[in-house]
């Protein structure tokens, strides 16, 4: 079974890095706040975990309101769920994770439901509007809200679950 | 627990921005980020009526996952030499029966430094509380010491005196510019054998086992930043004020003579416990180098273990991977 996923994975990587307008348009940049950081040298810490990732170009940590801005690198394969690890590997905790995604000139219709890079994202809204040009996604769930926010969504992420697109693994964001 | 740290925080009268939580004596609840290390110089010293006692230590610090930390010390102390003292033992008679008992030990005697081996450390967090600028964790720890030196007194000290083992838990809680952590803890230690004279003067040696007490530890720590007010780069200089107190109880030593119980009355050797206090300063350079002095005494009894003042150095610094991931 794992070693399945890793094909599958393997796969995924090959095709975005080689060919990346599979992906139909790309992520611009990320906003992140980052809950616990209390000094200097703990945001230091997440910067340096967060750099570490081949795909972010530059990150920029707002030492005051705790919060970070991220880059990537041209074309490059982003991986949401890699950056809010990366908080948790430098001992702190995701507040909000805002992501803007440029879908380009290609208007995209879907059922709540959208692939990119062949990872499901759904979305939370009962009715999704046209995804044009570049869109602020807001991701939701435990790994990219405060405890006090994932109170607020987790009826409508149950709700959501129910009627779940068809991949299990898949991101939960909202405008 | 927040309305605690309230009253505290207002009795301390501070205004919040930013907090620290980097103690100089103890470990808080926070871990060492995941893959990096950290590399810790420490020492302390102490005069010890016309001796100079000295510890220096070597710390190896590692995250090995985001909650796991692991910690290795070695260290170097002129605090023991490498034997009991021959006069440990002396005896009295009472009845026609000749009783033998360990005597206070002597104070002031000079030892050569000596390597003390290995401490290991490891700690992990279970609950981690994050609100903006503000956290509550708890973690638990254990450690492990091979260290194994011939030392007198009942109370054990795992990371420079004492092989054995013990673990605890660490609750820390900040918020903006205050931290505040509570570590309680036990220490089981193990015992110390070697042939010491029968007594003091005697010609005829006898295996004398040290069974040292084991203890419970109860460390609290406030921190508080004093500077920056407001943080602009990851340059600025960071001061940080510490006040921590460190207790320990311990039980009374089994001192015998080839398995035979002798009577212990010392004050080293019999049970205790002590408070003591230790105020500290914390430079951090560029968000990553710190350098740590503090200087200790005694608030409720003493340890017998050393004399005060105590003074503690220490440098630390992070060294993070470069290598990029996928």
């Amino acid at each position: 079974m794992i070693f399945k996923k890793g094909i599958q994975k393997g796969i995924i990587l090959y095709l975005v890095v080689f060919f990346p307008w599979i992906a139909q348009g790309q992520y611009k940049s990320v906003e992140m706040g980052i809950n616990g950081l209390t000094c200097s040298m703990c945001s230091r810490s997440v910067e340096m975990s967060l750099i570490k990732l081949d795909f972010i170009d530059r990150v920029v940590m707002d030492l005051n309101s705790t919060s970070s801005k991220i880059f990537f690198n041209e074309d490059a394969y982003v991986s949401i769920d890699k950056i809010a690890q990366a908080v948790v590997d430098a001992g702190f905790s995701v507040s909000y994770l805002h992501a803007w995604f440029d879908f380009k000139d290609q208007p995209i219709h879907t059922d709540n439901c959208w692939n990119y890079a062949y990872e499901m994202y759904q979305f939370l809204d009962l009715s999704l509007p046209r995804l044009e040009g570049e869109i602020m996604l807001k991701f939701i769930g435990a790994d990219f809200l405060s405890r006090n926010e994932m109170k607020k969504w987790k009826a409508k992420l149950s709700e959501a679950q129910n009627k779940a697109c068809t991949q299990k693994e898949h991101y939960f964001v909202t405008l | 627990m927040k309305s605690i740290v309230r009253i505290i925080l207002f009795f301390f009268g501070v205004h919040f921005a930013q907090a620290q939580e980097l103690f100089i004596h103890n470990e808080a609840a926070s871990s060492t980020p995941k893959g990096v290390l950290g590399i810790r110089l420490f020492g302390n010293t102490f005069n010890e009526i016309e001796v100079r006692r000295n510890m220096f230590a070597l710390r190896w610090m590692y995250g090995l996952t985001p909650k796991l930390s692991l910690y290795v010390t070695t260290s170097f102390s002129n605090h023991h030499g490498p034997n009991l003292p021959s006069d440990l033992i002396t005896h009295k008679h009472s009845g026609g029966q000749t009783i033998y008992y360990p005597q206070q030990s002597q104070q002031g005697v000079s030892y050569p430094l000596s390597f003390n081996v290995f401490h290991l450390y490891a700690k992990y967090r279970f609950l981690t509380w994050d609100d903006a600028n503000e956290h509550f964790r708890i973690a638990a720890f254990g450690q492990w010491s091979n260290v194994s030196n011939a030392h007198d007194e009942a109370e054990p000290n795992l990371l420079d005196d004492t092989k054995g083992y013990g673990g605890g838990l660490i609750a820390t809680y900040l918020k903006r510019r205050f931290s505040v952590s509570l570590t309680t803890g036990f220490t089981i230690p193990g015992d110390y054998s070697e042939g010491v004279p029968l007594f003091s003067g005697s010609a005829a040696t006898t295996n004398t086992t040290i069974e040292y007490g084991r203890s419970f530890e109860y460390n609290l720590s406030f921190g508080y930043l004093l500077y920056p007010k407001k943080y602009t780069s990851y340059e600025q200089t960071n001061w940080n004020v510490y006040l921590e107190f460190n207790g320990k109880s311990y039980e009374t030593a089994v001192v015998s003579q080839d398995g035979s119980n002798l009577e212990v009355q010392t004050d080293g050797l019999t049970n205790g416990y002590y408070v003591e206090i230790h105020p500290g300063i914390q430079k951090v350079i560029s968000s990553n180098l710190r350098i740590d002095v503090s200087a200790g005494t005694h608030l409720l009894n003493t340890s017998y273990t050393r004399f005060y003042p105590i003074i503690m150095l220490s440098v630390q610094r992070y060294f993070y991977s470069l290598k990029r991931l996928k």
